[in-house]
């Protein structure tokens, strides 16, 4: 499964929200690596411009974590080129690249996002988007089992 | 250019076969068996170069003496047999090392005919052995006579024709074990400790300081190519002075921003050693450089300089530069110019070893177009992910 993931993973592994979501957003990054699950990169897309924004204040082992075990690594990350081709009504301008991922990945995908309009937005089209406190849930459950 | 090398029994390697490219970076944890790979190419230009010493003597790189067989053979068992073989796209040559003695063996694909040619050997070897063999190659016979070494053909029939297919077929097999001349290292122990040299004799493993300082001052070419490349690299020219009336030779450099020339030997230690490599480098005649841990005194932007320089070089020069390296940052901008493009990931092989049981293993990670490798680069954080671990309080 490929994993688009949003911009609530910085802030989390950053700890602005707290140790606990720290905690598990480390352990989910963790987690992916052990799996056969990968995530999804768009170049230049706010999920990206986040990283580089947060590169410079998280801790050094963090951005390690991501660039080796992520950006590098082609098991884990499929790194896409920036596009806007794809549209959807109801999806803000800023959350655009989410839907765009979702359209280009053939693989069997799903968004994972704390903004729940847009997980009703992609709901209502079919497509697969879960918050990211159940997703982790059980995500985390799975990877310790 | 050498496509692969197969090291069996020697150090720790057990029996590996390693494809190479044009750019070949090979990193893994200390002691894990990467500096194996390049002084086994030594060892058979040792070979190449001198055939006529005891066996021991071909694991004396100069630059670092190996101990003797017994000491470089796998797991110091003496019953074993060291095996090299290089391949190229004329075909592969071997050399086998044991304690009764050697072997030699050479191999291509001669329009349809599949040629192969062995033979056992004693040390010192004085070419002093002949393996002869009759081989049919367009309907014509020929016999080759080989010392392990050198071919030579002579058609059976002694037409113009003929003797002009032998002279390609002798030039072709003679090709292979001569890539190992071309062969040169920059190896851990490096850089100029002095202000200024006068040249002296050269070694067939040229590693000490006066040896490559000979080699910058013979070749009036080598300073102004090392100084295009260290500008880049550094911000800074090199440059050879001469007093009139002597042979001696300065070796100073320029900060380019501050204006300020400096001795070579006063310039920070990164700038020094980065001469050295880029001599061996730029040396016309060597078309294979191996070298180990360039990053050594370097800082991370200036390592990221010079892997995108070693990059064009490879592109542009044709040479082929084997690297081994402990260097996150080196191995990561590699990646990043391949993305850029300054580089194709065709012309890449990185390698990571790993001891399992004894054995070195080198793993093959696969490169894409993206700068992306398979299993990514695990290896820089494992320790950094336990102290995470520990940190978060993960596990607990």
């Amino acid at each position: 499964m490929i994993l688009i993931i949003d911009e609530w993973l910085w802030h989390d592994l950053a700890g602005e929200n707290g140790e606990e979501r720290q905690k598990e957003a480390f352990e989910f990054l963790m987690g992916i690596l052990r799996i056969c699950d990968r995530i999804a990169v768009m170049e230049n897309s706010p999920f990206v411009n986040k990283f580089w924004d947060f590169s410079k204040v998280m801790d050094s082992k963090v951005i390690k974590l991501f660039k080796n075990g992520f950006l590098h690594n082609s098991d884990k990350c499929r790194l896409c080129e920036y596009t806007d081709s794809y549209t959807l009504p109801g999806i803000k301008p800023d959350d655009l690249y989410l839907y765009n991922l979702y359209c280009i990945l053939e693989e069997e995908r799903c968004v994972i996002t704390t903004d729940r309009p847009l997980i009703e937005v992609f709901k209502k089209e079919g497509l697969k988007a879960y918050h990211r406190d159940e997703f982790l849930s059980d995500y985390l459950r799975k990877c310790s089992s | 250019m050498l496509k692969k090398i197969s090291i069996k029994n020697f150090r720790s390697i057990e029996n590996q076969q390693i494809e190479l490219a044009p750019l070949v970076l090979i990193y893994g944890p200390t002691a894990s068996g990467k500096s194996s790979l390049l002084y086994s190419l030594l060892v058979a230009k040792n070979f190449l170069l001198n055939p006529n010493q005891q066996l021991n003597g071909f694991f004396n790189l100069i630059f670092q003496n190996l101990g003797g067989f017994n000491q470089v053979v796998f797991n110091k068992n003496k019953e074993l047999k060291i095996e090299l073989k290089i391949s190229t796209d004329d075909g592969d040559y071997g050399i086998g090392f044991s304690a009764k003695g050697g072997e030699v063996f050479l191999r291509s694909y001669l329009n349809n005919s599949d040629v192969e040619l062995k033979g056992r050997i004693t040390f010192p070897y004085g070419l002093n052995q002949n393996f002869s063999k009759t081989v049919k190659i367009e309907n014509k016979e020929f016999v080759i006579n080989w010392n392990g070494i050198t071919a030579n053909i002579s058609p059976k029939e002694p037409t113009a024709e003929n003797q002009q297919i032998a002279r390609e077929i002798a030039e072709r097999l003679n090709r292979i074990p001569q890539v190992l001349r071309n062969i040169d290292i920059a190896p851990h122990r490096r850089g100029f400790f002095q202000p200024y040299y006068t040249p002296s004799s050269i070694s067939h493993i040229p590693t000490a300081e006066n040896e490559v300082a000979t080699i910058i001052i013979n070749d009036p070419d080598l300073a102004p190519r090392i100084s295009v490349d260290l500008e880049e690299i550094t911000g800074r020219e090199f440059r050879l002075y001469t007093p009139p009336g002597t042979s001696t030779v300065y070796f100073q450099t320029v900060d380019k921003k501050s204006r300020t020339p400096s001795f070579l030997v006063n310039d920070g230690f990164g700038v020094n050693q980065l001469v050295y490599i880029l001599a061996k480098i730029h040396r016309p005649e060597i078309k294979i450089i191996l070298i180990e841990e360039p990053e050594i005194h370097l800082h991370p932007t200036v390592i990221r300089l010079f892997i995108r320089r070693i990059c064009s070089i490879v592109k542009e020069e044709k040479k082929q530069i084997i690297l081994v390296t402990h260097s996150e940052t080196l191995v990561s901008s590699l990646l990043v110019a391949i993305k850029e493009g300054i580089i194709s990931n065709q012309d890449v092989k990185l390698y990571l070893t790993q001891k399992e049981n004894k054995a070195t293993v080198f793993k093959e990670q696969k490169v894409n177009e993206k700068g992306q490798v398979e299993g990514g680069l695990s290896s820089f954080m494992e320790g950094e992910l336990e102290d995470l671990k520990i940190m978060l309080g993960v596990g607990k």
